[in-house]
């Protein structure tokens, strides 16, 4: 027993003990409880332990149909045009349809433009590069309403396409489930591009070199070798296309105009909950709990089958020239095809400066060159505050999430005792656990515990949001941080920590003088990264944060635009336009000045 | 300074076992060297005196204090990094004043001893660079000032030559020998390079497999090897399997084979028991000569020439035999050949259990 004890206390140390304890508390007391809790209220009716708000659910029409009402699309000759909504299975379902839709366009594009990207160089790659990333840019609902403008039956794509090339007979108009298929994966497939990439990148050349000495070529090379060694990249980003697109907000609030789009579980929870006051019905809990069982199930399933594989960790090390070959006339031909696809993604974010600096869209373009919109974010105090708390906000949690994620990152990778990698998970699970389930979580967790305090959501009146918001941030964005800091921490050699403990230096003061300096690009780079996040975060933003406007940030003036017919939608596009360029600032610094690379989602 | 001591220290990584029942005591100011093939546990128990690991039984003691659970940063034991392990964003000067400044010692000393040290290592004016601006033997003897300027009571060492040149290898090797000698210092020193640990060391444990073979002199271990592992690893040799047939004139008798040979018996074993001879190359005379016993005919298989000399491997009665010669003498390959050896020259060891 003694010797247990002195052997955990050669271990342990004040600091390494601290560094344990502290992210597994705050992940504990502020993520899992509140979740677990949420848990607890949807599965209690009248005090007693009783399955009747999923019962409610599940066995309504509304919410499950498998049988499906409506058609996908209709031709109306009148008017000759094709109106494609989607059909309507019901709330849970239709959540599932959309998701598994998104994921699968934005897997297939993904993975064709990442083989692209990798495998092949031909002229204009850059501008290819650079057009499949550009989505990535944040412009919460701003770049939604790009697209619907853009797609409306007498929209600038109808119009080119019907009217002008004559390609298509007639006008094609997307709304409802469609619509918000159509939004996400225009959103999201640079999501896949990114992983796919990296794994294509990554692979040992030899692996498809020996694939040609042995025979194969071309589409058996690319079905028995490539894929298969590209399948964990591939498989890891679209299933984070399939959580974005579960917890998504953006799309369903500006298509909320059609019924089928309100039939989301995303948007059910929230209008619910913006519906209600006081204590919320159990029920928004009982759904918000489904949307995180379906997030989790399918986060669970893909990491098993990512990790049951063996191979997806077979590389050697250092560092190889990727294979890369010449386009042939055919291939370019091909190629220079899909250009035309990609500037088609980046139209919402083309969009999006376009509005921002114009005075009105009502034809086919904004119209009248304005900086008016851009100016009054800073100087109109109406639209700057909310500027300046998203701000200060976003510094706030990046200390505090740059804390934890060296605490993290560092127990992880440095510590040897078991249950040091499940910190790592831990601080990393936000990325699967979606947005709108920690808010409504919260919701109920500090209405609780902290009544009648000024964090209590149901005291209105004196409601002040910024802690909770601070924290929720910081948990939410903390997989960008933990994972820069991690990477870095990976291309620490351990044995220039030891060499400092060697000479007399104690944990902390190794950290201090040797880890930290070490990684303090990966910090930076993290930092920067989530900060860009963490001032686009929407779903805490409009569910918490709008519970007293005063105290509110920027997403919430966005949204506001579509939900609550207030604001002006040129000033929401500037707020975005000045969250495009505060990420393009960004990734210009990490890449360029700081050498590292910019942590896109799920990178 | 001190002398150190493991008391059957024991190391399993998983099921692993890195380090088995080693007991090893190491004198007050000697160079001891730990001898094996890669994986055999060697910078295992480097790691555990120097409090990087912690065994899980047995004791470590630095004189008679028992140091088995003090961490790293309280004991006074100072490594030298197989990569040297130098921090990329100080200076040099900072490298090596970082365990002074960690000692409070004041600005004009710390001053004062870094230069002493850049100088013993012949690197004066370097204080200003950073790491990356140094070849590796500067990197290198950086690291060495950095661990000795602190004064430690056990120099550890971790293959700190293996990512050098061949050249280079062996200046730094006596550069160290030098700097060992001056300081008096209780070193401890891991390789995997035999002649490395020969030139050296005072004293070499040969390990394999977590376990200490032999403990000696370089040339106790290199003439009496203990058993197969320290003959074959240490210098060439062939091994030979056989059996006692008896003792004459105290010479062992052999069977092996068709070949009958006498060796030195250097522990005591029954006869009709197995036995293995070890047979050095350099051992070997041609032609006619020696004393009559232990003359051999067989047909030349192979001739590899090593630089300075020619190794042959001779079949005789179907048992291979590795031959040093002479340049001049080099035979025809196929061609046959008469060889004999002194039985003084041959040793006769049990063989070992397989375990």
């Amino acid at each position: 027993m003694r010797g247990r004890f002195r052997r955990l206390l050669f271990e342990i140390d004040l600091t390494s003990l601290a560094f344990i304890s502290i992210p597994l508390v705050i992940f504990l007391f502020f993520l899992i409880y509140p979740l677990s809790e949420m848990l607890v209220i949807a599965f209690t009716k009248d005090g007693n332990p009783s399955l009747s708000w999923f019962m409610d659910i599940f066995t309504s029409r509304f919410y499950i149909d498998p049988i499906g009402q409506g058609s996908i699309l209709e031709y109306s000759p009148d008017y000759n045009l094709l109106y494609i909504q989607g059909r309507d299975h019901g709330v849970i379902l239709n959540s599932l349809i959309v998701a598994s839709s998104v994921s699968g366009i934005a897997g297939l594009f993904g993975l064709i433009m990442a083989f692209i990207l990798a495998r092949y160089d031909f002229p204009g790659k850059s501008l290819f590069r650079v057009l499949s990333m550009t989505p990535l840019l944040l412009s919460p609902f701003v770049n939604v309403f790009v697209v619907k403008k853009l797609f409306e039956p007498f929209g600038l794509l109808n119009w080119l396409l019907h009217e002008v090339l004559r390609v298509l007979p007639f006008r094609v108009y997307f709304d409802g489930l469609a619509a918000v298929v159509l939004v996400q994966s225009l959103t999201f497939y640079p999501i896949v591009v990114l992983n796919t990439y990296s794994a294509l990148v990554n692979m040992d050349p030899t692996m498809e070199e020996q694939g040609e000495n042995l025979g194969a070529k071309g589409l058996v090379l690319f079905l028995k070798v490539t894929l298969p060694l590209s399948l964990p990249g591939l498989l890891a980003g679209s299933l984070l296309v399939f959580i974005f697109s579960l917890e998504d907000l953006g799309a369903p609030i500006v298509f909320h105009g059609h019924p089928l789009t309100r039939k989301l579980i995303s948007f059910q929870v929230y209008s619910r909950f913006i519906s209600e006051t006081g204590v919320r019905s159990p029920e928004i809990a009982a759904l918000s709990l489904i949307l995180l069982a379906c997030a989790i199930a399918v986060f669970l399933a893909i990491k098993n089958y990512v990790m049951l594989r063996p191979y997806a960790t077979l590389s050697r090390g250092g560092r190889w020239k990727p294979r890369l070959r010449r386009l042939g006339p055919v291939g370019l031909a091909a190629v220079y095809l899909i250009l035309p696809l990609l500037v088609f993604s980046s139209l919402p974010q083309l969009g999006v400066f376009a509005l921002a600096l114009s005075e009105r869209w009502a034809g086919l373009l904004p119209e009248g060159l304005t900086t008016w919109n851009l100016i009054q974010i800073f100087v109109n105090p109406r639209v700057s505050r909310f500027l300046i708390n998203s701000l200060t906000y976003a510094l706030i949690s990046l200390v505090i999430m740059i804390s934890l994620s060296l605490m993290a990152s560092y127990t992880a990778s440095r510590m040897r005792f078991r249950g040091a990698s499940l910190i790592d998970a831990l601080v990393t699970s936000p990325i699967a656990i979606p947005g709108i389930a920690i808010a409504i979580a919260y919701f109920y967790f500090f209405s609780n515990h902290f009544r009648g305090t000024p964090v209590d959501p149901i005291n209105v009146l004196q409601f002040n949001p910024a802690p909770i918001l601070v924290l929720g941030y910081s948990l939410r964005r903390m997989p960008f941080a933990a994972r820069a800091i991690f990477a870095g921490l990976q291309q620490v050699h351990v044995n220039l920590e030891e060499a400092a403990m060697n000479l007399g230096a104690g944990r902390l003061r190794t950290i201090a003088r040797v880890t930290a300096p070490l990684i303090s690009l990966n910090i930076l780079s993290g930092a920067l990264t989530s900060f860009v996040y963490v001032v686009g975060e929407v779903s805490l933003s409009i569910i918490i944060g709008v519970l007293n406007m005063e105290y509110a940030p920027m997403t919430a003036y966005m949204r506001d635009v579509w939900l609550s017919a207030v604001g002006s939608l040129q000033i929401a596009a500037a707020l975005g336009l000045l969250l495009m360029l505060m990420q393009l600032s960004v990734i210009l610094i990490t890449t360029i000045g700081l050498k590292q690379r910019y942590a896109f989602m799920g990178v | 300074m001190v002398g150190v001591r493991l008391e059957s220290v024991t190391k399993r990584f998983g099921r692993v076992v890195a380090v088995d029942e080693v007991t090893l005591s190491i004198r007050d100011g000697e160079l001891f060297t730990l001898l094996g093939p890669s994986g055999c546990g060697k910078t295992t128990v480097l790691r555990i005196i120097a409090g990087l690991e912690l065994p899980d039984s047995g004791r470590v003691y630095f004189g008679d204090r028992d140091v088995t659970f003090m961490k790293a940063y309280e004991r006074r034991a100072v490594m030298v990094f197989q990569n040297y392990a130098l921090w990329p964003h100080m200076k040099i000067y900072d490298n090596v004043a970082f365990g002074l400044r960690l000692m409070g010692l004041g600005r004009e000393e710390i001053l004062k001893r870094v230069k002493e040290a850049l100088k013993m290592v012949r690197l004066e004016g370097f204080e200003d660079r950073y790491p990356n601006q140094l070849s590796g033997g500067e990197q290198q003897r950086v690291a060495l000032a950095r661990a000795l300027v602190v004064e430690p009571e056990v120099l550890l060492l971790d293959e700190p030559l293996s990512n050098l040149d061949a050249k280079l290898r062996v200046e730094m090797r006596e550069e160290l020998r030098r700097l060992q000698r001056e300081f008096k210092i209780t070193s401890i020193y891991v390789t995997h390079d035999q002649e490395e640990a020969l030139s050296i060391s005072d004293r070499v444990a040969v390990m394999n497999r977590g376990r200490i073979h032999q403990v000696g002199t370089p040339l106790e271990v290199y003439e009496e090897p203990i058993d197969p592992f320290v003959a074959s690893f240490i210098g060439r040799a062939s091994t030979i399997y056989g059996i006692l047939s008896g003792v004459e004139e105290g010479l062992a008798v052999v069977d092996s084979g068709g070949m009958r040979f006498r060796g030195r018996l250097l522990e005591k074993v029954p006869e009709g028991s197995r036995v293995v001879a070890i047979f050095r190359p350099e051992g070997f005379t041609f032609g006619l000569g020696g004393k009559g016993l232990n003359i051999f005919e067989g047909v030349v298989d192979t001739v590899m020439f090593l630089g300075a000399h020619f190794h042959i491997r001779v079949q005789v009665d179907g048992v291979e035999l590795l031959a040093r010669v002479e340049p001049r003498m080099v035979p025809e390959k196929g061609s046959k050949i008469r060889l004999s050896i002194d039985p003084d020259q041959v040793k006769v060891l049990p063989t070992p259990n397989k375990s």
